[in-house]
This record gives C-alpha cells, structure tokens and sequence, in this order.
C-alpha cells in the first residue's frame, strides 16, 4: 500500500484562535495558495516550511504532518 | 485565479494572439503574392511592438486588479513551477536546435519540410527559431497554468 503524506493544519489552524490561511501564509513566508495547497494535500513543501508550521503551532513536525 | 496564474493567462493570450495574427499575416500575404522582405520586416516590428504594449498594459491592468498579491515574493512552491515549466520549454527549445541545424545542412529538406519562396534563406532559419521559441514560451506558460491548477 502506497504511503501519502496529510497534515492537520486546517485543524490546528482552527484550534489557534480560527487564524487565517493569510496569517499562516505571513508566518512562513510564502504565498496563501501555497497554504492552500499544502492544506489539500496537493503539495509537499519542503523541510524548512513544515518545521516553521510546526514552530507556529507549537507541535512537533510528525503531529503535524503524517505520513501513512 | 491568483495574481500568478492571471499574470501568466495575459501573456500567453498576448502571445498566441499577436504571434498567431502575424503568422495569418504572413499566410495572407503569401495567398495574394504579396510577400517581400518589406512587407515581413513590417508585420514582425508590428507584432514586436504589439507584444511589448500589450504586456505591459496587461500585466499593470493585472497588478492593479489583484494589488493584494502583487507585491507578494515568489516562494519555493512559484520557484518549482517555474523549475519545471522551464525544464518543458528547454527541451522544446532543444529540439529547436536540432531542427535548424539539420534544416541548414541538408537543404533539401525544406523542399518537404518549411519553405518561404520570396524570403532569403535566413529569414527562413530566423522565422524557425522564433517558431521553436513561440512554441516553447507557449509551454512553458500551459505548464505554469496546469501546475496551479493542480497545486503543485
């Protein structure tokens, strides 16, 4: 079985006072639609963006981003 | 459509528009045996000045329709598209290469392949390039716009 990569940033994004893809986009320096497309899985972003997520949310990196 | 993919939908209309015009130009001219050098250097200076207008009117209209993004630095996910796209447009242009190589050492291709009666020889291995080089740049812009789309 093929392994994929999710996140549960939209979840996170919620439990942290609801913050705004735009918000979460300013965080880590890259666009909005690169927040949207690692939110929908249709992108991985690189090691740097996903420790800087996890930083924001103040989660270690593998309970942000699962691979199974 | 985000300030990206509006910025790059208007060059490639701008693109396929004029460079599609000129080559109806070039066609129509040809049908009414009009065709000269003149009349080539015309319809290319034409399409060269409509193509710097356009874009640049096009790309103001679209910076200041999505002003919010504008401004925006590419990020690591832009610089992949890109990366990508280019990679398309290079072994197109590539091809391009090999194509006009083989065109100038073996003349008696164009008696098959392309040929322009009425234009100098060079002319007919610069209007190749520019087809190679149209073609890619029109590549390069469907592979951004795809990659967009599709998030990566």
């Amino acid at each position: 079985m093929t392994k994929v990569i999710s996140n549960n940033i939209r979840k996170l994004r919620f439990e942290h006072q609801e913050m705004t893809q735009q918000k979460l986009a300013d965080a880590v320096s890259v666009s909005r639609q690169t927040i949207v497309a690692i939110e929908k899985g249709k992108y991985s972003p690189s090691l740097e963006v996903a420790f800087k997520i996890s930083d924001i949310f103040n989660k270690p990196i593998n309970e942000v981003f699962l691979y199974s | 459509m985000s300030y990206r993919e509006s910025s790059i939908f208007a060059s490639l209309l701008i693109t396929i528009g004029i460079w599609g015009n000129y080559t109806w130009g070039v066609f129509n001219l040809y049908q009414q045996q009009l065709f000269s050098t003149e009349t080539m250097y015309s319809l290319l200076f034409t399409a060269v000045l409509y193509t710097i207008f356009l874009e640049v009117v096009l790309q103001i209209i679209v910076a200041i329709y999505k002003h919010k993004e504008a401004n925006d630095k590419s990020d690591e996910r832009d610089k992949t598209i890109t990366m990508r796209a280019n990679s398309y447009a290079y072994h197109i242009l590539v091809l391009g290469c090999f194509c006009v190589t083989f065109y100038i050492l073996f003349p008696v291709i164009s008696q098959f392949t392309f040929s322009m009666p009425g234009l100098a020889k060079e002319y007919e291995v610069m209007h190749l390039i520019i087809a190679f080089g149209l073609l890619a740049e029109v590549v390069c812009s469907l592979v951004k716009l795809a990659s967009y789309r599709r998030g990566y």
